[in-house]
């Protein structure tokens, strides 16, 4: 009877497809939402799981003793280094042995803000190390600290119990099933089992997606580390383990389901209308969602939304932190008070099964209703296929890709486009080629120059157009601008949804804005837009917008192109060549660059294992070899000379022959960057102040060596 | 007409079940109204803003008030910068706090407060300079479409200036209330779902094409009642929004300009607040009418109540759920997402303008008759499908 009862819940009404719905629209929110991660943490995980592993558990003295011995590693890396390299140059040492020395140093070096977010942790947890353990917390995170509600099990739960029910007065079959054998209270207790068995299945079915999401997504290892060692329970009343409490959160959420099963069917059977059943159960859920109250007041509302959401349960009180504030955040809600809720919400529960027994047991008044049976189209299914799918897909055809060498360190802030040199920095302006005059480039009566220069942080030229990301809370867009006749259009944009509050992220966050070198740049070919952030590359399709990540270890804007291929360094400075066409990467020689300028078929490089002196690596013979005898960072070049702040002298801008070898003195002013424009007769040069934020621009004549102050592209201090 | 509107009435709206869900949901919504009230007088300040606004602040901005309030700042200001001044509570002037206290009420609530109302007329002034460089620029650039737009915000931002210190933190307050809206709409679901479905179910589809009243006309007069719901529902709500903000926290400077709140500091509207009040009514009731011509459909397109229902609580929540913020240009499926109608805030916050044909036509106005085309094609199907004889008779099936 029992499985009689379940076969019909999915096989009438159309059960099945409304299954197969919510599971659909679980994986769908799953994929859309953001997730409560340190992004930086999940984006370099494999280098984090490594520092993080060998301490993972329970904090030992000789755990501690481990990680503040790495703490001074890291801490002395630079200087250890440096020291290394000076033995080396020195002849101290052989270059063998300063190869293998030097490697793990750097490797040290580089993840140094990786090891001081582990570091953050460790003293987190250091405060009460017997129920703070250290662990690979991001899946734990996304999984245990937000508030999720289930939309597509909620709505499967109030239609599965609604029909069960509701089927029976609509055809009117109750008066007939009231009247056979066994129609009576065993045909109700049985249709009771039937939706519960149905009902908790799926319940559980949701949290498996969801556990099962998290553990392939970020990974959830030691389930078995107590519920405190993330900061965001840190003052839980609970003493459980993490998959203790996503056990406990499991069985509320499948409570929560049943106690609104047993709603909706009570309200079924009372009304006998399945549209207030529905609408009813619908707002029992929705409206207290809604309401704009404090999130925990949702877990004490006459409602089983408490329950389906769960989490809140586990948390702790958590007040507002401004000054003398009494506002509360969230009120932790106690065991006791939770037990009371279980208890008194499962006494009602028993009282509407009764009452619906009861009703629906003895003679009643016979309905003049009939239905029919209906077959339907998964219209739902549509609906939110079209909701969902935005975008038609053009076939994209494969064309020529442009010649321009693109160098990142210098291309994303300063660029040529259609006779007008355009800058970010300090502002972002254009000048004209010829007249010299300066304008702003985004002309918005609305927008503020300093919100303008916070929100576009990477320019770009091709084909006379100038592309420009523009970055705000909601997301990041890239813009092409035609600045002939200031014709716009947006090419890409990528929508950001709030990412929900975190604590152990709190800390990160106050350090002020990201680093500039952090901040989204892009490149792009006809077909495809390059859009790397921190040490991300991925590659977008113009027309589809299907994005896959290419590169993830790369160095922080180190990175140039050709056309063909990507060129970039490491965290640990070892240069490669990505084949965009194949999808091939591979290591160029055995070199490490500091920094490197891309030119038509040479790299020129700042080498690393040489004390900073200028290299070139010509990319046909793969040959390498020393160029200009001063250390220099800040490189560029065209046909005849190179030109680079001499590290060795003050960092003064210097010019280097490429045919005669011989280096001169252009500017006696210590610089930040120097930009070169092929066949254009000026050199621009620009000093930047780093505590005040001061910058100034200079233009060099290249014939006469003359230089002169720009005030239009210079800014006293930062504003 | 009138006899079949009133039988659709009794039929779906005069029952008791109805009625008893329209009462609920209106003290549901109360209970939002109080709690949303109760965020301010929350607020550790609030006396002591009321007192001084009630004392001297309030009226014309004059001299006087804007040397206090700048003079008290930099007093307190030089008492708490070297920290040791007595942090014992309840010596403070205006607040129940101490000097500290005082400090944080007048540095981060009564200044920029005070800052916002007085320059006020320089940032619209700036607007309106950078657009008149702006009209000269894209001239030379033969870019019309901006020169149009240009000349607009030049015209539309010139001298405005706020006269009054007015305290608008219950505006402010009321004016940012969505619950209201998802309300209004499940009470429309819950009387509209049933207009087609439940005829159907009672296989009385059957038998009405055949009576006198029982074929178009009767058709005709079911989309009439749903916007003589809507109608009725949106104005009950918003009704009850103000009483409930009446009531819980004094609404007061009706007459002050809209950009007086700062949310609308860009708002193009050159309007007072009561006059908005006006404005966002009739926006809300557009997305209200437009997603319910939408359930409509459901409920003519299938035969069980359930189906109906599941469908329309998918075209409720997938636009309701969908995130809305404000924006220069907003796109297609935003300007037809009803849900932006009743957050219509979103559009009115900027200077928003949709480039149609090189000219620009105000984004509300789009989204305003995008929304009515919606219904109105909704609508089409729905006469559409009824006609008993029409060639794709596919709900038959259904």
């Amino acid at each position: 009877m029992i499985l009689r009862e379940i076969d019909k819940i999915f096989r009438k009404n159309m059960g099945f497809v409304f299954f197969a719905a919510a599971i659909l629209i679980r994986l769908i929110t799953l994929g859309v939402e953001e997730h409560a991660v340190n992004a930086y943490t999940v984006n370099n995980r494999e280098a984090y799981l490594s520092i993080v592993t060998p301490f993972s558990g329970k904090i030992t003295d000789q755990a501690a003793a481990g990680i503040e011995k790495v703490y001074q590693a890291v801490a002395n890396a630079q200087v250890d280094l440096d020291d290394l390299r000076q033995d080396y140059l020195d002849g101290e040492i052989s270059r063998e042995d300063y190869l293998e020395r030097s490697r793990p140093l750097e490797v040290l070096y580089n993840n140094d803000d990786l090891f001081l977010t582990f570091y953050s942790q460790f003293i987190y947890a250091q405060e009460a190390p017997e129920q703070r353990y250290l662990l690979y917390e991001d899946g734990w995170n996304a999984l245990l600290t937000q508030e999720r509600l289930d939309w597509g099990f909620v709505l499967l739960t109030i239609l599965f119990s609604a029909s069960i029910f509701g089927r029976e007065y609509e055809s009117n079959m109750r008066t007939l099933l009231i009247a056979t054998q066994k129609g009576d209270e065993r045909l109700a207790i049985a249709k009771f089992l039937a939706v519960f068995i149905v009902i908790g299945l799926c319940s559980l079915l949701s949290s498996a997606i969801e556990y099962g999401y998290f553990d392939l997504k970020y990974g959830l290892p030691h389930g078995d580390y107590p519920l405190q060692s993330l900061r965001y329970f840190k003052d839980s009343a609970f003493h459980l383990t993490l998959r203790q409490t996503f056990l406990y959160i499991s069985a509320y959420r499948m409570l929560g389901y049943l106690l609104l099963s047993v709603l909706t069917m009570f309200i079924s059977v009372l009304s006998g209308k399945t549209i207030i059943t529905l609408a009813v159960s619908l707002m029992v859920i929705v409206l207290p969602y809604a309401l704009p109250i404090t999130a925990s007041t949702k877990y004490l509302l006459p409602s089983p939304l408490g329950f389906i959401l769960a989490q809140g349960f586990f948390r702790s009180t958590e007040m507002s932190e401004f000054y003398q504030s009494k506002e509360v955040l969230f009120a932790a809600i106690s065991p006791e008070v939770q037990t009371a809720l279980v208890l008194g919400w499962l006494v009602f529960a028993m009282v509407l099964l009764a009452i619906i027994l009861i009703k629906f047991s003895p003679a009643a008044s016979p309905r003049a209703k009939s239905s029919r049976k209906t077959v339907i189209l998964p219209l739902i299914l549509l609906v939110c296929s079209t909701l969902l799918s935005a975008c038609n897909m053009p076939t994209a055809t494969e064309s020529q890709q442009t010649e321009t060498i693109f160098n990142a360190k210098f291309d994303t802030d300063f660029t040529v486009v259609d006779g007008r040199i355009v800058t970010i920095f300090p502002h972002f302006l254009m000048e004209d080629m010829e007249s010299h005059e300066v304008e702003d480039v985004i002309r918005d009566p609305f927008s503020e120059r300093e919100t303008v220069d916070r929100n576009v942080s990477s320019i770009f030229s091709k084909d006379e157009f100038l592309y420009y990301i523009e970055t705000s809370d909601s997301g990041l867009k890239i813009i092409e601008l035609d600045l002939d006749t200031y014709l716009s259009r947006t090419i890409y944009s990528e929508e950001k949804v709030d990412a929900p509050f975190l604590f152990s992220n709190a800390e990160l966050d106050t350090q002020g804005g990201l680093p500039y070198a952090f901040a989204p740049a892009f490149f792009l070919t006809d077909t495809h837009i390059f859009l790397f952030t921190e040490s991300i590359v991925e590659k977008i399709n113009r027309f589809t917008g299907a994005k896959e990540t290419i590169i993830d270890d790369l160095r922080p804007r180190h990175l140039a192109f050709d056309g063909e291929k990507i060129y970039y360094t490491n965290e640990i400075h070892e240069l490669f060549a990505y084949d965009i066409s194949t999808g091939r990467k591979r290591s160029l020689g055995d070199i490490r660059a500091e920094s490197f300028y891309l030119d038509h078929d040479r790299i020129y490089y700042s080498n690393t294992d040489e004390d900073k002196l200028i290299y070139v690596f010509e990319l046909s013979t793969e040959q390498s070899q020393p160029v200009v005898a001063d250390r220099s960072t800040d490189f560029v070049c065209d046909d005849y000379y190179l030109y680079y702040i001499n590290q060795d002298d003050q960092g003064y801008l210097y010019r280097f022959n490429l045919t005669t070898g011989i280096s001169e003195l252009l500017v006696p002013i210590y610089g930040h960057k120097v930009y070169v424009i092929a066949d254009y007769p000026f050199v621009y040069y620009q000093t930047f102040d780093f505590p005040t934020g001061a910058s100034d621009t200079y233009r060099i004549t290249k014939e006469t060596l003359q230089f002169e102050f720009i005030e239009a592209l210079s800014q006293s201090t930062l504003p | 007409m009138l006899n079949l509107l009133g039988f659709e009435f009794k039929k779906f709206v005069l029952k008791p079940h109805i009625l008893l869900l329209l009462i609920l949901c209106t003290a549901v919504n109360m209970v939002g109204t109080y709690a949303s009230c109760r965020r301010i007088r929350l607020d550790e300040f609030s006396e002591a803003f009321t007192t001084l606004y009630d004392g001297f602040l309030q009226g014309e901005l004059t001299e006087e008030k804007i040397n206090f309030v700048i003079t008290e700042t930099e007093r307190l200001q030089a008492l708490t910068a070297d920290r040791t001044a007595s942090h014992e509570m309840g010596t403070g002037t205006y607040t129940d706090f101490n000097v500290f206290g005082d400090f944080n009420f007048f540095y981060f609530l009564l200044y920029p407060e005070m800052e916002y109302a007085v320059s006020y007329s320089f940032t619209a002034n700036e607007i309106v300079e950078k657009a008149s460089d702006n009209i000269t620029f894209f001239e030379e650039k033969g870019n019309h479409y901006e020169v149009r737009v240009n000349e607009k915000i030049a015209a539309r931002y010139a001298n405005r200036v706020i006269h009054e210190f007015y305290d608008l933190r219950a505006m402010d307050n009321y004016l940012i209330y969505d619950f209201s809206n998802l309300v209004a709409l499940l009470v429309c679901l819950v009387v509209i779902v049933p207009v087609f479905v439940s005829e159907k179910e009672a296989e009385m589809d059957k038998l009405l094409p055949a009576l006198k009243n029982g074929g178009g006309k009767l058709v005709q007069t079911k989309v009439f009642f749903t916007f003589l719901v809507v109608l009725l529902v949106s104005l009950w709500f918003s009704l009850w929004d103000f009483i409930g903000f009446s009531l819980f926290s004094p609404l007061q400077n009706f007459d002050a300009p809209l950009y007086a709140i700062e949310i609308f500091q860009f708002t193009p509207l050159d309007i007072t607040i009561s006059q908005y009040f006006l404005l966002n009514f009739i926006f809300k009731t557009i997305g209200l009418g437009a997603i319910t011509s939408l359930v409509l459909l459901a409920s003519q397109a299938f035969r069980k109540t359930l189906y109906a229902f599941a469908v329309s609580t998918v075209a409720v929540l997938i636009p309701y759920l969908s995130r809305l913020s404000e924006k220069r240009s907003f796109t297609f499926l935003e300007l037809i997402n009803p849900a932006l109608m009743l957050k219509n805030r979103q559009l009115f916050k900027l200077y928003s303008v949709q480039n149609i044909l090189g000219y620009p036509i105000a984004s509300p106005w789009v989204a305003f008759i995008a929304n009515i085309l919606l219904s109105s094609a909704a609508l089409a199907l729905v006469i559409l499908f009824s006609n008993p004889v029409h060639p794709f008779k596919f709900n038959k099936k259904l």
